[in-house]
Parts: C-alpha cells; structure tokens; sequence
C-alpha cells in the first residue's frame, strides 16, 4: 500500500493522487487534520492523529470514515508501507 | 547504500525559500559517498519553474549541477493546465507527466522527499 501524508498545504495535489491510486491510504497529520475528506473515496483507509486533532479542538467527521491514530501507530504505519510525502 | 530519490516540489520558484531549499536539498543527496540518483518533480505551483521565460540566474547553479548527475526533471501535466499554461511554453529540460504516471514513478524510487 502507498501511505499519503497529508498537510493542508498540499493537500489539493495529494488528493488527485490518492483518487487515482488504486492503493492508497491517507494519514492526515497537523493542519491536515482541517482538510476535508468527502470526495476521498470511500474505500480509502483514511487515519488522522489523534494529537493534532485534539489540540486543533477538532471532532471526528460523521460516520466511521476516520480513524484516529497515535504517533507511535503512525510510526508503524510509516514502517510498514512505501511513503508519499505531502506533509 | 546507493537509493533512487524522488524530491517533489510543490511551491513557487520565487517568493519563499521551500524551492531553493529543495534544489539544495536534491544536489546535497547528489553529492555524498553513496552517489544517490536523484530526480525532481514539480507540482502544484511548483511547475512555474518550467516555464522557459523564467528568469533562471538565481536557480542556474543549482540545475547545472543536477544535470552534471543526470537528474531527471519531471512536471505535473495536469498541474500546468489548471495554471492556464500550455506545455510549448515548457522549456525542453522538463518531461511533463500525468498523474497516472506519477503514482507510478513514486512507486519506483526509495524515497521521496518534498519541499
């Protein structure tokens, strides 16, 4: 799987990609905790950090669309799949 | 250990220091022990740097030296046309590429670093 990191900046750019990509996954971490993550398509995994969340005062989107993580399971997540940087 | 490096970059060429810092940071991974392949992509705003007409003499040290390593200088088609440019007006050192083939080509290398 391709890991999408993803910061508000570049966000635009990154979400064309991950449209396109039959295997990505999306890890939304500091300002990219604001971006929105309706036209992602659905079978997209998509995770957030739960620290720049919180800080950001932030809520979970509705439904089960976003999965929290800590910076440790982004570490794993970073470990175990290639990385497409746009953080 | 000798690894194929993509740096992407996303800003403009003038008007903040993401872009310099970026072609520093691709002729730095160059240079070093292991010689590294180093290629550049340019996207988002970052395709204004291939345009022809730009004024280049700020940046030239830097491109002359990632061609002496055969750098590769890759460019966002789809990013162009949302700018309202056309790809003559692209100077004939960049490739353009699709997105399509960018998912590919970022498969292909062992890093990818963006500025």
């Amino acid at each position: 799987m391709n890991l999408y990191l993803v910061d508000r900046e570049l966000s635009g750019t990154a979400k064309a990609l991950v449209k396109a990509d039959e295997e990505a996954m999306v890890v939304l971490v500091q300002d990219g905790v604001y971006v929105d993550i309706s036209d992602i398509p659905a079978e997209k995994k998509v995770y957030a950090l739960e620290e720049d969340m919180r800080r950001r005062g932030i809520a979970d989107p509705p439904g089960d669309r976003l999965t929290r993580i800590t910076y440790d399971e982004l570490i794993d997540l970073i470990v175990e799949h290639r990385v497409n940087n746009f953080a | 250990m000798k690894k194929k490096i993509l740096v992407t970059l996303h800003h403009p060429p003038f008007g903040g220091t993401f872009f310099a810092e970026g072609l520093r940071a691709a002729v730095g991974i160059s240079s070093g022990f292991d010689e590294h392949v180093v290629d550049l992509l340019f996207m988002g705003d970052g395709v204004f740097c291939g345009l022809g007409s730009i004024d280049y003499r700020e940046l030239q040290r830097f491109f002359m030296t990632l061609k002496s390593v055969k750098a590769s200088f890759f460019l966002e088609e789809e990013a162009l046309a949302e700018r309202g440019l056309k790809p003559a007006e692209v100077s004939p050192d960049f490739t353009l590429v699709n997105r399509g083939q960018i998912i590919d080509k970022l498969k292909e290398y062992d890093l990818n670093i963006d500025y």
